[in-house]
C-alpha cells in the first residue's frame, strides 16, 4: 500500500469517529433534566423566546433533525454560545486556549525528560535494584491523585523557595514560563507513571530482538547500541502509547489547571459544567474530542513514516 | 522417615495450593483489610459524626482528641477521613462490578457470535477509547447534577457509578473477547468438541470460565482507579456534593490552608494512594499466579 493510500484510508477511518463524537456531544445537552431550551436560554427567558428559539433551531422536531441542525451550525464554524453571557464559544476558545497550550507544552517537555530516560534506565537494568526502584516509584505515582501531587509541589517547592507562583499565569512571557513549570511537572509526573512502564517493556522487547543480538556480536555496545538500534525502534510503540493516552492527558490538564488556578480551557470547562452552562460545555468537549482524533491521526502517520512495515498491513 | 520424604518427587512435595502467599500479596491484603475494617466499623471507631461542626475549635492542630486536627468548620478530620472510605469504596466496588458484568457480557457475545455483533461492540469500544471520555462524562455530570441519591446510595453516587461504568466496560469487553478467540483454538476445546459436547456447552462450560480468569486482576486494580477518578471528580466539585465526606472534596476544602495546615490536604491524598497501592499489590500477585511464575 502506498503512502497516499495509507493516509487516505486512515482519514476515512476518522469519519465515523467524528460522526460518533459529534452525536455524543450533541446528546450531552439532551440528557440534562428539564427543558433543554430553557436551560440554554436561562431562567429569565420568556415563553415566547423559548418557543421562538425552539422553532428557529428545530428543537420542536425529532432528534435526528435537531442533530442535522447542530451539524449545520458546526459546518458554519458555529460552536454554540454560553447560556449565561451569550459569548460565542469560539471567542472563549480563542481567549482560553493559549494558557492550556502552555500547560500542555510544559507537561510534554517534562514528560519527555522524565519518562523516556526512566523507561530506558529501567529496561537497561532489568530486574536489578534500579529497575525495581523505578517501577515501584511509578506505581506509587500512578495511584496518587494528580491534583494532590500539584499541591505537594506547591507546599514543598513553590512556598518555601518563592521561585514559582502558587497560582495564575502572569502577564509577561517570563512570568508565563515560570507559571507553567510546576503545572507542567505535575502533569508530567502523572503521565510518566503511565508511560515509563510501557516504554520499559517496549525497550525490553527491542533489546531481545535478533537484530540487537547481531549488533552486539558485531561489537556495538553501550550508548551507541542504545541510540542507533534500540531507541529508534522502541520509539514506535512509544508514539502509539502516547497517542492512546491523550484523553488521559486532557483530563490531567483539566485537573492541573484547576489546581494551579490557571484560566485555560480546563477551568473554563469545569466552571461551565458546575454552572450548567451547557453551551460552553458542549463546545469545549467537542474541541477536546477533535484534538484527540487529530493527534491520533498524526501519530499514525508518524508511525507509518518511522516504520514502513505499517504501510504493508 | 527422612529417607522416605527425600524420595518424594519435588512436584508432589510442594503442591501449588499450599504455597505461601508472596510478601506483596500479604502487604496488599493488610492494607485493604484496614480500609474494609474502617468502612464496616466507621460509626464505632469514630466518636462524632463527620458532619458535626465545632466552630469554636476551627483549624485545630493534631492532638489527642483530634488525631488529625479539625478543618475550617471545626469538623474532625480523622472522622471525615474514615467515613470517606464508605463512600469511595461503595462507589468503586459497584462501578467496577457493573463494568465487569457489562463488559464481559458484551465481550462474550462479540467473541461467540462474531460478525456484525462483534463489529458493533468493538466499534463502540473504539469510540470510548478514542474519545476523552472522562471529559465527556464531566460534561454529563455537570448537566445532570449530583441528584438526591438512590436506594442505599448517597447524593452524587449514582451519576458517578454510571459514568465510571460507561468508561470501565471497554477493558473487560476487549479482554474477554480476545481470550475467547484465543482459547477456542486450544486443543482441549477441540477435544471437548470431538467428544460430542454441544457448541453451547463447550463455550459456556469450557471456554468462558478460562476467559474470565484474567478479568479478576483487572477488577482489583480498577477499584483503585475508580477511587482515584471519584476523588478527582469531587475535587472539581462535580462528584460527591458537599458536605458529605469524600477524599477529593476534602483536598479541595484544605486548599486555602496549604501553607499553614498542610495535613488537611496531605492526609486524604495519602488515603487514596495507599488504597490504590494495596489493591495494585494484590492484583500484581494474582497476575503472577495466573501466569504461573
Amino acid at each position: 500500500m502506498g503512502r497516499f493510500r495509507f493516509v487516505s484510508k486512515r482519514l476515512a477511518h476518522t469519519i465515523p469517529l467524528l460522526i460518533g463524537i459529534s452525536f455524543l456531544v450533541f446528546m450531552v445537552l439532551k440528557v440534562a433534566p428539564g427543558d433543554s431550551v430553557r436551560l440554554l436560554l436561562g431562567p429569565r427567558a420568556t415563553e415566547e423566546q423559548v418557543s421562538a428559539y425552539s422553532r428557529e433551531h428545530g428543537f420542536d422536531r425529532n432528534i435526528f433533525v435537531q442533530y442535522a441542525f447542530y451539524l449545520r451550525d458546526l459546518a458554519h464554524g458555529n460552536f454554540g454560545a454560553s447560556n449565561r453571557s451569550a459569548t460565542p464559544v469560539t471567542e472563549i476558545l480563542a481567549e482560553r486556549a493559549p494558557e492550556t497550550i502552555w500547560v500542555i507544552t510544559s507537561g510534554l517537555l517534562f514528560t519527555a525528560v522524565l519518562a523516556l530516560p526512566l523507561g530506558l534506565l529501567a529496561a537497561a537494568h532489568r530486574d536489578r535494584p534500579t529497575d525495581h526502584l523505578i517501577r515501584s516509584t511509578t506505581l506509587v505515582l500512578l495511584y496518587l491523585p494528580t491534583f494532590w501531587v500539584g499541591f505537594v509541589l506547591i507546599r514543598v517547592v513553590a512556598l518555601p523557595t518563592g521561585w514559582f507562583p502558587v497560582s495564575g499565569f502572569g502577564d509577561t512571557f517570563g512570568e508565563h514560563v515560570r507559571a507553567v513549570i510546576l503545572p507542567g511537572m505535575t502533569l508530567a509526573l502523572a503521565f510518566t507513571a503511565v508511560l515509563a512502564r510501557s516504554i520499559r517493556s517496549s525497550v525490553i522487547d527491542v533489546l531481545e530482538a535478533d537484530y540487537v543480538a547481531v549488533a552486539r556480536t558485531l561489537g556495538v555496545r553501550g550508548m551507541r547500541l542504545i541510540r542507533r538500534h534500540v531507541l529508534r525502534n522502541s520509539l514506535i510503540p512509544t508514539v502509539n502509547i502516547l497517542a492512546t493516552q491523550i484523553g488521559f492527558l486532557l483530563f490531567g490538564v483539566v485537573l492541573v489547571e484547576f489546581t494551579f488556578d490557571i484560566q485555560g480551557l480546563g477551568t473554563a470547562f469545569v466552571d461551565a459544567a458546575s454552572r450548567q452552562d451547557l453551551g460552553v460545555v458542549q463546545g469545549i468537549t467537542l474541541v477536546f474530542a477533535l484534538a484527540v482524533v487529530m493527534i491520533n491521526l498524526v501519530a499514525d502517520i508518524v508511525i507509518a513514516s518511522l516504520d514502513p512495515r505499517v504501510l504493508m498491513e | 522417615m527422612t529417607g522416605a520424604a527425600d524420595s518424594i518427587p519435588a512436584v508432589l512435595a510442594a503442591p501449588r495450593a499450599r504455597q505461601r502467599l508472596p510478601r506483596k500479596a500479604l502487604v496488599g491484603l493488610a492494607i485493604v483489610a484496614v480500609y474494609v475494617f474502617a468502612a464496616l466499623f466507621a460509626d464505632v471507631i469514630t466518636r462524632s459524626s463527620p458532619l458535626d461542626q465545632d466552630l469554636l475549635n476551627r483549624l485545630d492542630g493534631p492532638s489527642g482528641s483530634h488525631l488529625l486536627g479539625t478543618d475550617a468548620l471545626g469538623r474532625d478530620v480523622m472522622t471525615r477521613l474514615i467515613h470517606s472510605v464508605r463512600v469511595d469504596l461503595r462507589v468503586a466496588v459497584l462501578a467496577t462490578a457493573l463494568a465487569v458484568m457489562i463488559g464481559s457480557l458484551l465481550g462474550t457475545v462479540a467473541g461467540f457470535f462474531g460478525g456484525i455483533v462483534d463489529t458493533i461492540v468493538m466499534r463502540l469500544a473504539d469510540l470510548v477509547l478514542a474519545f476523552p471520555v472522562l471529559v465527556l462524562f464531566l460534561a454529563v455530570l455537570g448537566a445532570i447534577g449530583p441528584g438526591q441519591g438512590w436506594w442505599f446510595l448517597g447524593p452524587g453516587e449514582p451519576p458517578v457509578i454510571i459514568v465510571a461504568t460507561g468508561v470501565g466496560w471497554v477493558v473487560y469487553a476487549r479482554l474477554v473477547r480476545g481470550e475467547i478467540l484465543r482459547i477456542r483454538q486450544l486443543d482441549y476445546v477441540l477435544a471437548a468438541r470431538a467428544g460430542g459436547l454441544s457448541e453451547r456447552r463447550v463455550l459456556l462450560r469450557h471456554v468462558l470460565p478460562n476467559a474470565l480468569n484474567q478479568t479478576i486482576v483487572y477488577v482489583v486494580v480498577d477499584v483503585g482507579l475508580v477511587v482515584l477518578a471519584l476523588a478527582s471528580l469531587s475535587f472539581l466539585g462535580l462528584g460527591i456534593p458537599i458536605p458529605i465526606p469524600e477524599w477529593g472534596a476534602m483536598i479541595a476544602d484544605g486548599k486555602p490552608y496549604l501553607a499553614t495546615h498542610w495535613w488537611l490536604v496531605v492526609a486524604p491524598g495519602l488515603a487514596i494512594g495507599a488504597l490504590g497501592i494495596g489493591l495494585a499489590l494484590i492484583g500484581d500477585s494474582l497476575d503472577d499466579r495466573l501466569k504461573g511464575s
